[in-house]
């Protein structure tokens, strides 16, 4: 009896050895598999150096631009306040008239 | 704590009503103010002239007595639009000077005498007995109609030369920043002669904006002459509306030479 039992609690040992151990090794063998070697798409080219240097804006060229862009809105701002223009009322009873 | 949550409270509150109370409403209130009262008066027109018309046809002691108190309820919604009116140009017009370093003062003083007269108008509408009566208050409301509705066409012209006043002189702080690009530009090359070329041209535009705007003040001096308001604004916004084609124009221009400039 007492050897059954022996047997049984080894049993349940290497099969939960097992049970831990053979997806570690799948896993693996997995991400040790030669993958492919994907190729940079035309958008992600790497680019070429150029060689000429990028021209340097002069920073009160940018500040001018800025500035007259924002006169521009002004301008689009100007159209005519109609809410200045007097209401109309009635003035006169034309009794005269009637 | 509770206390000092309690003053939170109450603080916070009172920071959030600050501007209203400091500063008052601003145009934007005012002229809602009038819109509502203006829709109010423009309700009664047609009651007014249902009862002018039954009145015309009975000529009966009944329909005279409907027909004036309609003619008072009317005038009394229109002294309420004229008053909310006259609120609307006057903060406008306080807006509009703070650019102006409070030039436009004696407008202040006209438009506080107009609104002390329709208060007072207000009152005594309620007091009208007859037709005759009635008639002749609106006569004298109409002349004080008539001061308001010129400082309103003066208020517009002052906003309209003061902003174009504004943007031309940015427009030549502008210049000024292109000229001493052009100035520190070293190389010479056919595209920054003509860059030079085209900033020249651009100074007689600008002559002719000043001259715009100066013939805007010239026609605004007429105002206090009594011609008539309506056409007086008319013309200035002709005169501003060029001088605006002018200043897009050497804007469009002004971005041509510094965008020629980078290259």
């Amino acid at each position: 009896m007492k050897l059954f039992l022996r047997k049984a609690l080894w049993g349940c040992l290497v099969l939960v050895f097992l049970a831990a151990v053979v997806p570690l090794v799948v896993k693996v063998r997995r991400t040790t598999e030669p993958t492919m070697i994907s190729l940079p798409s035309s958008s992600e080219a790497t680019p070429f150096p150029s060689p000429l240097p990028s021209p340097v804006v002069n920073p009160t060229n940018l500040e001018v631009e800025s500035d007259l862009k924002m006169i521009e809105t002004d301008l689009t701002k100007t159209k005519e306040d109609q809410r200045l223009r007097p209401p109309e009322f009635i003035f006169d009873l034309r009794l005269k008239q009637d | 704590m509770k206390r000092n949550l309690l003053f939170l409270f109450f603080f916070l509150l009172a920071f959030l009503n600050l501007p209203s109370v400091v500063f008052g409403q601003n145009s934007n209130e005012y002229y809602q103010n009038f819109v509502q009262n203006y829709h109010h008066y423009q309700e009664l027109v047609e009651p007014f002239n249902a009862q002018k018309s039954r009145y015309q046809a009975y000529q009966s002691v009944v329909t005279l007595a409907d027909f004036l108190e309609s003619v008072k309820s009317l005038t009394a919604a229109e002294i309420d639009s004229l008053i909310s009116y006259t609120a609307f140009i006057k903060s406008l017009l306080a807006e509009a000077t703070q650019i102006l370093n409070y030039r436009e003062n004696y407008l202040y003083v006209k438009l506080d005498d107009q609104l002390a007269y329709l208060n007072s108008a207000k009152d005594k509408v309620q007091t009208l007995s007859s037709l005759t009566e009635a008639q002749s208050f609106l006569k004298e409301l109409e002349n004080h109609y008539q001061v308001i509705s010129q400082a309103s066409y003066e208020i517009k012209s002052i906003i309209e030369i003061g902003s174009a006043e504004k943007i031309l002189a940015n427009v030549k702080v502008e210049r000024e920043k292109i000229n001493n690009l052009l100035n520190e530009e070293s190389t010479v090359s056919a595209q920054i002669n003509a860059a030079r070329e085209r900033f020249v041209q651009q100074d007689k535009e600008i002559a002719t904006v000043e001259g715009l705007i100066s013939q805007g003040k010239q026609i605004q001096q007429q105002f206090s002459e009594n011609q008539k308001a309506s056409s007086l604004a008319a013309k200035i916004r002709q005169t501003v509306d060029n001088a605006y084609i002018k200043l897009a124009k050497i804007v469009a221009e002004y971005k041509n030479i510094i965008y020629s400039l980078r290259l």
